[in-house]
């Protein structure tokens, strides 16, 4: 019995209220917020593997055992989720975005809860007051009408999934009469022989949940709407934390399927493991393809996350070794590297005002802090050596091409290489190219954001050349689902199937080459500056061919012969499904309104027609 | 069986006032308010008492003349707890009335409203099917006049189709009710509950469909519910708090009295003597009701309109909730009827404060409202997210029982709940709307001036939907005794008004 | 033969042949007062219904005088006294509804400015 863990839920409960009343003071608002995210810091300081707690909650008139049990998963994610945190409301300290610190720490407290509970009404309450107060912090987005529109459509997603995980839980709870997690597993694993399909009826109801949170293909739909207009500083935390919910729940759910007996296999895997793969691997090609062609530069990063999320999803739902190390390996470098990506937004946006790509463009002068994060953090994004996102993504493949799945492991490569285009057209259209005259006052973010910046980089580059000190806690986690950790060289090394790679000699070699090349560059290049407006035009008058400056910055069209290959694929709508949807339910609610649209008498004949179908009703019975 | 005859004051002490409120009227009209204001107070104080002192069950005789031969009030778990919920809610709305009933005829008003809470007070508390039927007209005529109250027109017709409506369901109930005299020869609930199987079921068939239209009127199920929309728009906004939140309540109270106790017949689930299982048929109106509402409510752009259907569609969820017929289930409903009469009486309030400082009554006033007012606007979101069953609110934990007792009973419940579900997104689409057009617009208007008299009462309602959000024994441990008197007939109700009564 | 069962019974066929043409009164014709008279027909219909049903062929009335025994070996043949006293409140209650109701009409006429209740709708919503 261990009190601390409930005081991980309640210490941030307590701060949003604390918070909340002291909202019109902004300030003291993300002040509070930043604090209780530090003190919930201290308290996961003193959390353990092991560590239980449970109290029982009267309701119905009977108690319901609420249980706390901390795995190595769940301290894993309280870790990472916490510490991003914490950066990220110390950011948050100089920020003017529509944010609200005590939402954030609502969040906080469904996330400790989440990470940490072993019943499923915990774990439920848990997921929609996430739920409710992630849609609330949506709203308040720099455009507000579109903010709505995204927080609205989230909404439906969000409570639709949870809708899901209701029925699904009630289930469990009508076959066991448990809501603990852990025996609702072992009961699941237990007749996964007998009824597969009821085991997979059931699992699928919360995997529905699962992959609407994370955003996984088909249920990606909300993810750039909510991504690209929630909150500017709320974002990072979206993308970064709170995909990693539906993560976490899959990882949860993932083991029964090791027992699963009578399922005939593919290619060594279960098939719907591999139908599991598949949809991760569409989650990455779709997302890659989708981020070429944003304007939006949040909606762009929405749709990188999307993808890596992809990544996360096949490899996870392979369940081997490789695979879980590998996944749970890129859930944290994904959390880093876009994290720190979506706050170098934050600050960019905040300073330049615009989220379009079209509109930058050579801010690198005027914000060489955020730059250095930006380009660091699309390194790690891309898979580059030395920095932390490649680890991972090398562990991917080799877990993919373990299970000979090679075509998927070539989609997963193209989308690799996709993520490459993307990552450097936002990269070429925010800070470098020409700087437009609108932004000659620029400034760069004040000294909190570039005390953050200068943290994520070093967390960025170090957890680059030291993966061992990710890695040994996620072979804990594999070893505590059944599976047989990889093993750790050193902190220097990632140990894949094949090989071992050594970080630190290839961050000395880059590092020393991309010195070498610095030189090279300063030493041979001759630099002219030119206005944006100098350019090819061979004596034509710009105008006269309808050339605006915007249509001479880098970005615009970046890739439209790209945009013309993958047209006739535009076509095909997924979000048509939940829009056609929602039109139906709108349409046929003006209908039945209709029903009401009466007089005395019209009301009467309801109620005299309803007695007579009774009646006879009655009658027939 | 325990006597405990003061608890008539509760009916008694507000008919004395509500008819001798002229007398005051003859000194100041502003008098009546204070003294309906204190009566009711009163009424709270007293059913507070009785619930938190644990003094149920017992009975109430007339005239020292024990049940079967004399009429009774009963005051069992469901009574002590709804006539609390109906005097708080009296109360509350009571204190919003001083400030918003000015003009007008102000002493007729404080009769009427007396009487509105007598009377449902009385259908609550009742133990005599056709006492019921009086305390249910009382509440109904009162409620005709409170309906038609006010200076705007729209008020007039909503209170004539109230009204037709109404006299036909209670003309329905009167005919059921005298078709079951005809067969048991007595009126007493617990005496009919006992001995309800010895009747002819056809003719017990026949009256129960009578009784359930009858009362499906005040319960709001769909077909009978035509006129819940107009009625509510047309009403003023604390008539509106005080139909959802009162009257609403007694209406479904009444309903499940005679579906469960009457007519129940004891077993895991509760079913219905006669040909017809009334607990389905309910449970199919209410969906049906649940699955209308919510549509019907989704396109609308007057709030108040919206709030009606809201509130049509929410008696659908309390009767889904018990008509599942187990003790979770009822659990759920009666909890889900205390968090939606707090939260819609809450709702029409704080309408009924923006309306009259200018805000109006359509969606797009609602535009950037927390700028403007941020204490009604965090209230209203307070309100519409118990609705949706958000966790930390009221709603969560009812919501929570009713789909798990839904899903426990399995069979077609689970697709009725799957409907119910598919509503409660639709409902989520159009509070939310609210929500995000309060909170993410600015505003040019300038900011309101909340008068002081009607924030006390939305006060208490938002905190008091939070704390049961967080402590949902509040209310959890009352409704938990309620679903066990809904559910055990005979040792919850009828062997506790007639102890040697022997059991069918 | 037929007058017996008009004896019988035509309490009961009367009273529901009273709910029945109130019951289309009520909804067939526009005027608001006619609404308000089959609503009235229907009360009459279900207050006869009731005073109908506690009497049957040869009951003596339940009033105990020694020439007027009210049981005969033990067998009640009374009609019974107590749908009668319901009957009196039933009356009282709906007496109160039509006055409310013919208030209602009153003040409809005056705002509306029209006695047909199809016009009385809610319009644009």
């Amino acid at each position: 019995m261990n009190s601390n863990l409930i005081w991980l839920v309640f210490t941030p409960l307590i701060g949003s209220a604390i918070a909340a009343i002291l909202y019109n003071y902004k300030f003291l608002d993300r002040l509070i917020t930043f604090s209780t995210f530090a003190i919930t810091l201290f308290l996961v300081f003193g959390t353990h593997v092991g560590q239980t707690y449970s109290m029982n909650l009267n309701f119905m008139g009977r108690m319901i055992p609420l249980s706390w049990n901390v795995t190595h998963l769940s301290i894993f994610m309280l870790y990472i989720s916490i510490v991003f945190g914490t950066i990220l409301t110390f950011y948050s300290l100089m920020d003017r975005s529509r944010m609200k610190g005590f939402l954030l720490l609502l969040i906080l407290a469904a996330n400790n809860w989440i990470f940490t509970t072993n019943d499923m009404v915990g774990f439920f309450f848990a997921w929609e007051l996430m739920g409710w107060a992630s849609i609330v912090s949506v709203l308040g987005g720099r455009k507000e009408r579109k903010s709505r529109h995204a927080a609205l459509y989230y909404a439906l997603m969000s409570i639709g999934g949870s809708y899901s995980m209701f029925f699904g839980l009630f289930t469990l709870w009508r076959l066991t009469g448990s809501f603990s997690i852990s025996s609702n597993l072992a009961y699941l694993s237990s007749i996964v022989g007998v009824h597969p399909w009821w085991v997979l009826g059931i699992v699928s109801l919360f995997f529905v949940t699962f992959m609407i949170k994370a955003g996984i293909f088909p249920f990606h739909t909300w993810v750039p709407m909510a991504y690209a207009y929630a909150p500017d500083t709320f974002t990072p935390f979206l993308s970064a934390v709170m995909s990693k919910y539906g993560i976490y729940g899959m990882l949860l759910f993932l083991p029964i399927s090791l027992m699963e007996k009578g399922m005939p296999t593919v290619f060594g895997l279960p098939w719907v493991n591999y139908i599991f793969v598949w949809i991760g691997v569409i989650t990455a090609v779709l997302g890659t393809v989708l981020a070429f062609f944003q304007d939006d530069v949040k909606k762009l990063f929405a749709y990188s996350s999307l993808s890596n999320l992809g990544y996360i999803v096949a490899a996870i739902s392979l369940f081997t070794s490789v695979g879980v190390t590998a996944g749970i390996y890129h859930a944290f470098n994904h959390l880093l590297f876009k994290g720190a990506l979506f706050i170098t937004l934050a600050a960019v946006i905040s300073r330049s005002g615009t989220s379009k790509l079209s509109e930058m463009g050579g801010l690198w002068k005027k914000m060489p802090v955020t730059f250095f994060t930006f380009f660091i953090g699309i390194a790690s994004a891309a898979g580059i050596p030395p920095f932390n996102g490649f680890g991972s993504k090398w562990l991917i493949y080799q877990s993919m091409i373990k299970q000979h799945l090679l075509f998927a492991t070539i989609l997963l490569f193209l989308a690799s290489t996709g993520a490459f285009l993307y990552l450097f057209k936002a990269f070429h259209s925010i800070f470098l190219g020409q700087l437009s005259h609108n932004y000659d006052n620029v400034k760069e973010v004040p000294v909190i954001g570039q005390i953050v910046e200068y943290l994520l980089m070093f967390a960025m580059i170090f957890f680059g050349i030291q993966p061992g000190y990710i890695l040994r806690p996620v072979g804990l986690i594999v070893k505590s689902v059944g599976l047989n950790p990889l093993a750790v060289m050193g902190n220097g090394y990632v140990t894949g199937m094949f090989s071992n790679v050594d970080m630190p000699l290839i961050g000395w070699s880059l590092a020393i080459s991309f010195v070498f090349g610095f030189i090279l560059f300063f030493i041979s290049a001759k630099h002219k500056y030119v206005s944006q407006e100098d350019n090819y035009t061979a004596g034509q008058i710009p105008q006269d061919w309808g050339l605006t400056p915007e249509t001479y910055q880098f970005s615009w069209k970046f890739y439209e012969p790209m945009e013309k290959l993958f047209a006739p694929f535009y076509r095909i709508k997924i979000d048509g499904f939940f829009r056609g949807l929602g039109d139906w339910t709108r349409i046929t609610g003006s209908a039945v309104k209709q029903v009401f649209v009466g007089n005395a008498q019209i009301y009467t004949l309801f109620a005299v027609v309803g007695l007579i179908i009774l009646v006879i009703a009655g009658w027939v019975a | 069986m325990s006597i405990f005859n003061n608890a008539a004051l509760l009916i008694g002490v507000p008919l004395l006032f509500a008819f001798s409120i002229p007398l005051f009227g003859l000194i100041s009209k502003q008098l009546t308010k204070w003294v309906t204001l204190l009566t009711i107070s009163f009424n709270a104080t007293f059913s507070l008492y009785i619930l938190l002192a644990h003094k149920y069950p017992s009975i109430v005789v007339m005239g020292n003349w024990l049940p079967p031969f004399g009429e009774n009030l009963y005051i069992g778990p469901v009574a002590a707890l709804l006539v609390s919920l109906i005097s708080v809610m009296g109360l509350l709305i009571a204190i919003y009335n001083l400030w918003s009933i000015k003009k007008g005829d102000v002493t007729r008003f404080s009769v009427l409203f007396l009487m509105f809470t007598a009377g449902a007070s009385g259908m609550v508390l009742t133990g005599d099917i056709f006492n019921l039927f009086i305390f249910m007209e009382i509440t109904g005529i009162s409620s005709f006049a409170l309906a038609a109250y006010g200076p705007e027109k729209r008020a007039l017709g909503g209170a004539f189709k109230f009204l037709v409506v109404s006299s036909i369901g209670s003309t329905l109930y009167l005919l059921g009710v005298t078709l079951i005299y005809t067969q048991l020869g007595t009126l007493n609930i617990a005496e009919i509950a006992a001995r309800i199987n010895q009747t002819t079921p056809g003719l017990l068939t026949f009256a129960g469909v009578l009784i359930v239209s009858g009362l499906a009127v005040e319960a709001e199920l769909f077909p009978f519910n035509g006129w819940v929309p107009d009625t509510y728009t047309g009403a003023i906004n604390g008539v509106s708090a005080a139909l959802s939140g009162i009257g609403a309540v007694s209406g479904v109270y009444a309903l499940f009295r005679i579906a469960m106790t009457v007519f129940g017949k004891d077993g895991t689930y509760v079913s219905s003597y006669g040909n017809l299982n009334f607990m389905a048929v309910i449970a199919v109106l209410a969906t049906a009701t649940v699955v209308i509402g919510e549509l019907s409510a989704l396109t609308q752009k007057n709030v108040k309109k919206m709030l009606a259907y809201s509130s049509m569609a929410q008696m659908g969820l309390v009767a889904v909730g018990l008509s599942i017929g187990n003790e979770l289930g009822v659990y759920g409903g009666i909890f889900q009827l205390v968090n939606h009469s707090i939260a819609k009486t809450m709702m029409f309030l704080i309408l009924g404060v923006l309306v009259a400082s200018g805000v109006g009554e359509n969606i797009d006033d609602f535009r950037g409202l927390w700028k403007r007012s941020p204490f009604l606007s965090l209230a209203f979101s307070v309100g519409a997210f118990s609705m949706l069953g958000f966790p930390l609110f009221g709603g969560f934990w009812s919501k929570f029982a009713i789909v798990g007792a839904s899903i426990q009973r399995g069979g077609w419940y689970d697709f009725i709940i799957g409907l119910v579900l598919f509503a409660s997104i639709v409902e989520a689409f159009y509070y939310l709307r609210i929500v995000g057009y309060m909170f993410s617009s600015d505003s040019k208007f300038p900011k309101l001036k909340t008068p002081w008299t009607p924030t006390i009462p939305i006060f208490i309602l938002a905190v008091s939907i939070i704390a049961i959000g967080v402590f949902p024994q509040i209310v959890g441990t009352f409704s938990a005794q309620a679903a066990s008197e809904f559910t055990h007939k005979m040792s919850g109700y009828v062997l506790n008004v007639i102890p040697t009564i022997a059991a069918h | 033969m037929m007058q017996e069962f008009l004896q019988n019974y035509v309490y009961l066929i009367g009273s529901m042949s009273l709910i029945g043409i109130g019951l289309y009164i009520t909804l067939t014709d526009e005027n608001i007062f006619k609404i308000i008279v089959g609503l009235n027909i229907i009360e009459s219909g279900t207050n006869l219904f009731m005073v109908a049903i506690a009497w049957y062929p040869k009951a003596v009335m339940p009033i105990y005088t020694l020439t007027n025994k009210l049981s005969i070996n033990g067998k009640v043949i009374a009609a019974d006294p107590l749908p009668q006293s319901l009957v009196l409140t039933a009356i009282v209650i709906g007496l109160g509804t039509t006055a409310l109701a013919l208030t209602i009409g009153i003040k409809i006429f005056e705002k509306y400015g029209t006695l047909d209740v199809r016009k009385i709708k809610e319009a644009g919503r």
